[in-house]
């Protein structure tokens, strides 16, 4: 039954502490918040708490949640989960920036087709693999459409360290890319 | 042709369903009180490396105090002349040439406050014997006199060969926390640069200070010396702020209170005490730092740079006397900042620094005796642009 329900719905639902109400929204959004956390903090099992918190924060307030259309009970959950993740990155992080402090891109773009043959894991892992904020930087802008400046507001950098911090994770990115590319032409 | 980036968003937005059915049943615990939330994680280490530095920092500082050796004190057996005329310096000077240290200011005593009965000091029964030698201090230079030692002994303060090392006191271990280049040049700097410690000109510190009575030509106008100097180790505090050059780098630059305090003690024929010296500088250092971890509350960083320092005044027993000229130094640092606000931290500094000789100096100071120089920082830093 609560499978039919619109976000609307099940939300209100959910206002009304029905339990089934909620674990179709788990059920839904499980999931999407899963993998979104997963970008963030890396670590499968860090994601997986992150996520859980996530949706048990969205559950606690979902009274102050205002439908504004189709998709937007999960943009509000993924809202809450993304300023978690940042939280936890802000608290943990340790800015061990490599060495290259001056970015030189000279690494062209892959194209579709080189895209297409990487596994959804291996990009997993490779993001894992940037340090913090590049990984924060890069999530926010390249996936979640986050602007500079929010993005700054959000992890207390300026618009020139969120622009410059984006391009060395780009960088960084499409080293590994090219690398994996290399390596499966041989 | 799609960018790069927009296929990497389509293929990690989508789940690929690998949440197990234990992460529901979590959920569902949770959700119902019976599964408290896990405790955040914690880094240890971290804290247990940063509380170690910061108890072994306030241990050297709160632990190791100067000392004065015995055989810092120095007693040459004195005739008094008639004259205050200095006739003949040798039996002033020791050994080894006296350079004029134009040190103390001798204030004016009143004769009705002067202790006429000499105060007894333990530590000179061997007024016989010809002064000890002290242990070689650790500036490498010898202080050659100039032609003032005539002039000097008109002063109760008869300038001696003051032991550079009257207070022993190591630079602590912990100086291994500074690096950088500041550092590498501050220990090139003694190497590079070699020069008289002795200001030149000094006349004019003992004409204001030599004989406070003219007309008493005898007031203090005995061979009398200074025992030795007990320095405090400096105070150093601040205000700074850092300009952000990149990811790592910054520049630190800001305005720094130095006070450096010295006990003097002294032996007149009939009367002996104590003075302390208070010197006040205030310095503009000048950084490169580079950071080598930080987080939300926490920043280490090393560096190195140049400060220059200007003594805003200075006093002997409450009374103003000449000062300090401009001081140039070099240093290296290391410092924790622990950041109140996202732009305002306060900083601790352990700082190694090499202060140029200059012929402008004319304090005996912590500095004067160890131009190579520890000591410990602390402010408020505002980081521009973070």
């Amino acid at each position: 039954m609560y499978r039919e329900l619109d976000e609307q719905a099940l939300a209100s639902c959910c206002s009304k502490r029905d339990r089934l109400a909620e674990e179709e929204l788990y059920r839904r959004y499980a999931d999407r918040v899963f993998a979104l956390c997963r970008r963030y903090v890396g670590d499968a099992d860090e994601a997986k708490d992150l996520m859980l918190e996530a949706l048990i924060q969205a559950l606690d307030k979902i009274d102050t949640y205002t439908f504004r259309g189709k998709g937007s009970l999960y943009g509000w959950i993924s809202r809450i989960a993304v300023n978690k993740a940042i939280n936890r990155i802000k608290r943990q992080r340790w800015r061990m920036v490599p060495l290259d402090a001056r970015v030189q891109d000279n690494i062209p773009d892959p194209t579709e087709e080189e895209m297409v043959t990487i596994p959804r894991e291996k990009l997993l892992a490779w993001i894992a693999e940037l340090p913090d904020l590049r990984r924060a930087v890069f999530n926010l802008y390249c996936i979640d459409g986050y602007s500079h400046r929010e993005i700054g507001k959000m992890l207390g950098i300026s618009e020139t360290g969120s622009t410059s911090t984006l391009a060395k994770a780009r960088k960084q990115l499409k080293e590994k890319i090219t690398q994996y590319l290399k390596e499966q032409d041989r | 042709m799609r960018n790069w980036e927009d296929i990497v968003k389509d293929k990690l937005e989508e789940p690929d369903g690998t949440l197990p059915e234990s992460v529901f049943a979590e959920f569902q615990a949770r959700r119902s009180g019976a599964a408290p939330a896990p405790a955040a994680k914690r880094s240890p280490l971290v804290w247990v490396v940063a509380t170690a530095v910061a108890a072994g920092l306030a241990a050297i500082l709160l632990l190791r105090k100067p000392s004065v050796p015995e055989d810092s004190i120095r007693i040459v057996p004195q005739p008094v002349p008639a004259v205050a005329v200095a006739s003949d310096s040798t039996a002033v000077e020791a050994e080894e040439p006296l350079p004029v240290r134009p040190l103390i200011a001798q204030a004016p005593v009143p004769k009705a406050a002067a202790p006429k009965t000499v105060a007894p000091k333990a530590e000179e029964p061997e007024v016989a014997e010809p002064e000890i030698v002290e242990p070689e201090p650790v500036r490498p230079e010898v202080v050659e006199p100039a032609e003032e030692p005539a002039v000097a002994t008109a002063s109760p303060f008869v300038p001696q060969d003051t032991p550079a090392r009257s207070v022993d006191m190591h630079i602590a271990p912990a100086a291994g926390v500074v690096a950088g280049g500041g550092l590498l040049a501050a220990l090139l700097a003694p190497i590079a640069g070699k020069g008289d410690l002795m200001p030149a000109e000094t006349s004019h510190y003992y004409s204001e200070y030599g004989n406070s009575n003219p007309d008493n030509p005898m007031e203090g106008a005995t061979s009398d010396e200074v025992d030795h100097f007990t320095h405090t180790f400096p105070f150093k505090g601040g205000f700074s702020v850092g300009i952000p050059v990149s990811d790592r780098l910054r520049i630190t630059t800001g305005l720094e209170y130095s006070l450096y305090q010295t006990r003097v003690s002294y032996t007149m024929v009939e009367m002996s005490g104590v003075k302390k010296q208070a010197a006040h500088y205030l310095g503009v250092p000048l950084r490169l730092d580079w950071t080598l971890a930080s987080n939300r509350w926490l920043d280490v960083y090393v560096g190195g740079g140049a400060s220059g320092d200007w003594c805003v005044g200075a006093t002997l027993a409450g009374k103003e006397i000449p000062r300090d000229g401009f001081n140039f130094s070099l240093l290296g640092a290391g410092g924790v900042q622990f950041n109140m606000t996202r732009r305002l931290g306060l900083y601790v500094e352990p700082e190694i620094s090499w202060t140029f000789p200059s012929e402008k100096r004319v304090l005996e100071t912590y500095r004067s005796a160890h131009p190579f120089l520890f000591s410990v920082a602390t402010g408020l830093r505002i980081n521009l642009d973070k």
